[in-house]
């Protein structure tokens, strides 16, 4: 099997943190970059201010000299180094600022202690770079006013370079503190937005299987509350089936157990009685009970084989008026017994698409029903027609029919009514069996009184071509 | 005995109401819950055996109603199934015992036997009073150590008084625990039986108070 590479983890907890991190990360890699970027350039243009700045005072100083015509003769080379080199009082970046003071004609009058005795730069007034034995260096210059000195203040390169990434360098070091302190919040708020799904999983987990109580939904989020009344929901319907299923076995016992008691009280009824009418009554009702018996038992075989049918079951086409004719046939000797008589309305041509089997379980369900409940000599109609192209079938009778609160109740396992369940043989699952079977059928059926006087069952079913077949 | 039988389905209620009449119960036969309820309001029973799963009214209600009227007839619930839910349910509502179908015709009939006699106050299946011996189970009946052969109406009529030593049963009650509904009563049934048995047995045994009925002192 190939195993597919997933890109984002499948837990939610991994894949946020992964892509908060990962965003987390980009953006702060972009922003320090430029922020360290505009840092440099604006400790650039404030060391080049700064050049600016000192040459200025230099050179108003300069120009008072030369005003005075001190100059020349009050200084000598090299005499003045105290007046930019104070080691003592200074900054500790004052000394990377070097300061020449040049005469046009006589060359270097006076220059800092850091400061080369070549010329610093060429140009008599601005900014320049200058290569200096091997050394580069950023230089403003400004010349007095009768344009026999120049002034030079100059930085070397590798000294600002340093000193530029030194500051720049103390934003990064902040952002990179920054980092670890937020991922880790990040982390944090991840794990704890997400702890109601956590405490979802585990209360999922940690339940044996069988166990069907709803979760709790105390404290949870709109997002997962859903969720869990989805699932709450589910555990009941689930609940409710396994309750049918239990049910179905007791009621199954129960509808076995009372047969099997009245069959042997009424054998031991024969074998203590001396009357021979007695015991032959007996012998007869015990006949009865076998007879129920059986038929209980193959309507609950029938029942649990279409309870286990699925909807794809083999279909075909079905003539209903011919499946109707041959279940009509199979029961006249039960209607002749009662003396009932069974009417067929039918209407040429009714075809449907239906599991031939099935659909005759159902037809004989329903009209062995009206037969059961009908009195002797009662009346019976079935007829089925075409309408809005749908089939509909009914099945009237002239029988007691049910209370006006029963109709929901009719279909439902072992249910049967008051009035006939002593006097009328039946499992109480003829119903249930119709209604299984419908429902494989996508058909629908509901009961009504009869104008008849008893029930009526109606079916409703498409007709073959007039929907798609499944 | 009077009986009442509520059991709706038709071939078993058919059935016990045959067999426990052939123990010679006076057994009257009802299919539906709120019937049998009415019955217990009117008539007086010996012995009730009750189906749960019953047409208009429950058993359980039937039990319950029966005993919120402080009657204490001993009932025998018929129940179908085997949880053990319904039978402390049954018992805590006042039944006094429980058979689960399908179940032996003799062991409803011992069971019957035994709450009769718990009901009349002595536990011991075999009655002895002045000379007379009476054993229900086997439907016999000793004078003085020798066997003594009653009709089954005779013998009903003997255990009836046997089983209320020191009380005065009317005439009236002896019919009820004789005839179920719809069989034909003589006028004078009861006096014959009576009769017979003074023949058959110590003829100062049953002494009759008149315009009340019948006594067997306790001494």
């Amino acid at each position: 099997m190939v195993k597919h590479f997933r890109l984002a983890p499948r837990s939610l907890k991994k894949q946020l943190l992964l892509s908060l991190l990962t965003s987390l990360l980009l953006v702060w890699g972009v922003t320090a970059y430029f922020s360290y970027k505009q840092t440099r350039d604006e400790v650039t243009e404030l060391f080049n201010a700064e050049l600016a700045q000192s040459a200025r005072v230099v050179h108003a100083f300069v120009e008072n000299m030369v005003r005075q015509r001190a100059l020349t003769k009050l200084w000598e080379r090299d005499k003045a180094p105290e007046l930019f080199d104070t080691p003592i009082l200074g900054h500790k970046y004052e000394r990377k600022i070097a300061f020449q003071l040049r005469s046009v004609k006589e060359g270097l009058v006076l220059r800092s202690e850091s400061a080369p005795e070549f010329a610093l730069s060429l140009t008599r007034n601005g900014y320049s770079e200058t290569m200096l034995y091997g050394q580069l260096w950023h230089v403003f210059s400004l010349s007095t006013e009768n344009g026999n000195y120049v002034i030079h203040v100059g930085q070397r390169d590798d000294i600002r370079r340093e000193l530029v990434e030194g500051i720049a360098g103390q934003q990064v070091i902040g952002f990179l503190i920054a980092l670890p302190i937020l991922g880790m919040m990040i982390w944090w708020i991840v794990s704890r937005t997400l702890s109601p799904v956590n405490q979802v999983k585990e209360q999922l987990a940690s339940r044996a299987a069988g166990f069907l109580q709803p979760l709790s939904v105390d404290n949870l989020p709109d997002e997962v509350l859903p969720v869990v009344t989805q699932i709450n929901s589910l555990f009941a319907m689930l609940e409710q089936a396994f309750a049918n299923e239990r049910n179905f076995t007791s009621d199954a016992s129960h509808e076995l157990r009372t047969p099997l008691a009245g069959l042997l009280t009424q054998i031991q009824v024969a074998q203590k009685t001396t009357d021979t009418q007695m015991r032959d009554q007996a012998l007869q009702k015990a006949q009865q009970a076998v007879s129920r018996m059986t038929h209980t038992v193959q309507q609950l075989l029938t029942l649990s084989r279409v309870q286990h049918q699925q909807a794809g079951i083999a279909k075909q086409s079905v003539d209903v008026n011919q499946a109707l004719i041959e279940v009509i046939s199979d029961l006249d000797h039960a209607a002749r017994d009662k003396r009932i008589d069974i009417e067929l309305q039918g209407e040429p041509a009714l075809v449907i698409v239906a599991n031939p089997q099935l659909f005759q379980v159902l037809l004989r369900n329903l009209i062995d029903n009206a037969i059961k409940y009908s009195p002797i000599e009662g009346h019976i109609k079935v007829a089925c027609r075409r309408e809005n192209k749908r089939l509909q079938l009914t099945v009237d009778d002239s029988g007691p029919g049910v209370a006006d609160d029963d109709y929901q109740r009719i279909t439902q396992r072992f249910y049967r009514c008051v009035e006939t369940a002593n006097s009328v043989e039946g499992s109480g699952l003829g119903l249930s069996i119709v209604q299984r079977i419908v429902a494989l059928h996508a058909a629908d059926i509901d009961f009504a009184k009869s104008e008849l006087g008893g029930l009526q069952a109606r079916l409703h079913m498409d007709l073959a071509g007039s929907a798609p077949v499944k | 005995m009077r009986l009442l039988l509520v059991e709706d389905d038709a071939i078993l209620g058919d059935g016990l109401k045959a067999g426990l009449t052939l123990e010679g119960y006076a057994v009257d036969w009802l299919i539906d819950g709120a019937q049998a309820d009415e019955a217990l309001k009117l008539n007086h029973y010996d012995l009730v055996v009750l189906d749960l799963n019953l047409p208009r009214m429950d058993g359980m209600s039937v039990l319950k109603n029966l005993r919120r009227r402080k009657d204490s007839t001993p009932v025998l619930v018929l129940t179908a199934r085997e949880g053990v839910a319904e039978r402390v349910a049954g018992l805590d509502n006042g039944a006094d015992d429980f058979v689960t179908k399908p179940f032996d015709l003799a062991e409803i009939c011992a069971r019957l036997r035994a709450l009769a006699r718990r009901h009349d106050g002595h536990s011991l299946p075999v009655i002895e009073h002045k000379g007379v011996t009476i054993d229900p189970a086997a439907h016999q009946v000793y004078f003085n150590g020798k066997p003594v052969d009653l009709a089954q109406k005779e013998f009903e009529v003997l255990s009836y008084l046997m089983g209320h030593i020191g009380q005065v049963i009317s005439r009236a009650r002896l019919e009820e625990s004789l005839y179920a509904w719809g069989s034909e009563v003589e006028s004078n049934a009861v006096e014959v039986h009576i009769h017979h048995l003074r023949k058959k047995l110590d003829s100062n045994l049953i002494r009759t108070i008149r315009g009340v009925g019948y006594i067997i002192d306790e001494n």
